[in-house]
């Protein structure tokens, strides 16, 4: 999916930012608030609603007018924020609550499914070379939802760690991070030898490296952490929530 | 790694890297995890200073002119030598209590209690000095029991180990 590389992430500083915050935002909101969360809603949720389009059997144009719909239609308007008035709970169950609902609605209604955006949705460009992993060709539609929700999450997580390691003069400590966790977890490659790395980089002994890599693994349980408080009631859901996100990613 | 996008991965990768933000861990898993955070506390990769603004930015914010700033010294040269002046002693207690009294997983609270006593440890062994309410008597068990975590550097240990004979004589 090389195509389908982005730079989305939303601001990397608005962790104290909710989702039901977000919604808030929407319908009482001044006009740059408002902006703000629209943008941030729609970099952070078309991916998860696309491929659950698409696992629902859409194609891939009629999987792209509808997320453009439902962003527009109901996460833009005043749906979304109104059920949030009442609701409790993740966001993510919520919002593949409103998007099931969605789909009955449109096919129901038989609507026009080619959509122009109205002038206030931020064009989905990201979407023009977009397709479904192929990992995920044959799950369900919930299980594909999961799956671009948590690659969604990561890839900002990933962003706002190294943006911070960068900020704060821990460049290495960073490389020491992606060459010894994140590569070989997403390559499912063994780990570059610590002693490469600690020629490569001039770090002093193997132990110092692996302490700086201790030390990037918290920032990014920390980052992490912080993200997942967006969609959930309270600090003690957020294990809760990570830990049936990798259960539902547990079937690749 | 932000170059790339994680979008494509095989799932179970996405699962094994949400998988370090998970706190709740097996008892091994919380002793390996917490030697690891200790380690990086002491050789100073894992900053006591940054960790405390982060968890109490306010605090952070307006730094008392009076309270000394542990500077580019590891923590276990400042721990071990007897020429660490007090006050940068109970600077690294008071931070170190700080974070352990946070919200925070098991094996953080752990390391950061852990660099707690090891700073009233250096003020008994270094000056003779108890910088804290606790008796002797609760320090020489407090010193022991961490002497023989199977997570304990040798050299925090041996500290320990002095320290905790010191408490012993001090409590006669």
């Amino acid at each position: 999916m090389a195509g389908d590389r982005t730079t989305m992430g939303g601001p990397r500083q608005s962790f104290q930012t909710t989702a039901w915050t977000q919604l808030a935002e929407l319908r009482a909101g001044g006009e740059p608030a408002r902006k703000a969360a629209i943008q941030q809603l729609i970099e952070q949720y078309w991916k998860p609603i696309y491929c659950y389009l698409r696992r629902k059997g859409c194609d891939n144009e009629d999987a792209k007018d509808l997320t453009q719909g439902f962003l527009q239609d109901v996460v833009l308007g005043k749906d979304l924020a109104a059920q949030a008035d009442q609701a409790k709970g993740r966001f993510r169950t919520f919002l593949l609550s409103a998007l099931d609902r969605y789909v009955v609605s449109a096919h129901r209604a038989r609507t026009t499914l080619r959509r122009q955006p109205k002038g206030r949705m931020v064009a989905l460009d990201a979407m023009e070379n977009m397709d479904i992993p192929g990992q995920v060709s044959h799950s369900s539609p919930e299980k594909a939802f999961a799956y671009a929700w948590a690659s969604s999450l990561l890839d900002q997580v990933l962003a706002d760690v190294k943006a911070t390691c960068c900020q704060t003069g821990k460049s290495v400590h960073w490389e020491v991070f992606r060459l010894r966790v994140v590569q070989p977890c997403l390559r499912e490659a063994e780990p570059l030898a610590m002693g490469d790395i600690c020629r490569q980089y001039g770090i002093e002994s193997e132990e110092k490296a692996s302490n700086m890599m201790v030390t990037i693994k918290r920032a990014f349980q920390k980052h992490l952490r912080r993200r997942v408080q967006q969609w959930v009631d309270s600090d003690d859901d957020i294990d809760a929530e990570i830990q049936e996100l990798m259960q539902i990613l547990a079937w690749g | 790694m932000t170059d790339d996008t994680t979008y494509g991965q095989d799932p179970k990768s996405l699962a094994n890297l949400l998988g370090i933000g998970v706190r709740k861990m097996a008892r091994t898993e919380t002793d390996r995890v917490t030697g690891e955070l200790l380690g990086a506390m002491l050789d100073g990769s894992l900053s006591l200073e940054a960790e405390a603004a982060d968890h109490t930015p306010a605090a952070a914010a307006s730094p008392s002119p009076n309270v000394p700033r542990l500077g580019d010294r590891s923590l276990t040269s400042l721990l071990l030598d007897s020429a660490t002046d007090l006050a940068v002693l109970v600077q690294i207690k008071d931070l170190s209590r700080v974070l352990a009294s946070q919200p925070d997983s098991e094996a953080f609270r752990t390391a950061a209690m852990t660099i707690y006593y090891s700073a009233i440890a250096g003020a008994v062994l270094a000056h003779r000095e108890r910088i804290t309410r606790h008796s002797y008597r609760h320090l020489s068990g407090a010193f022991g029991k961490l002497a023989g975590k199977p997570w304990m550097p040798a050299q925090l240990a041996e500290h320990f180990v002095n320290a905790k004979a010191a408490c012993d004589s001090l409590a006669d």
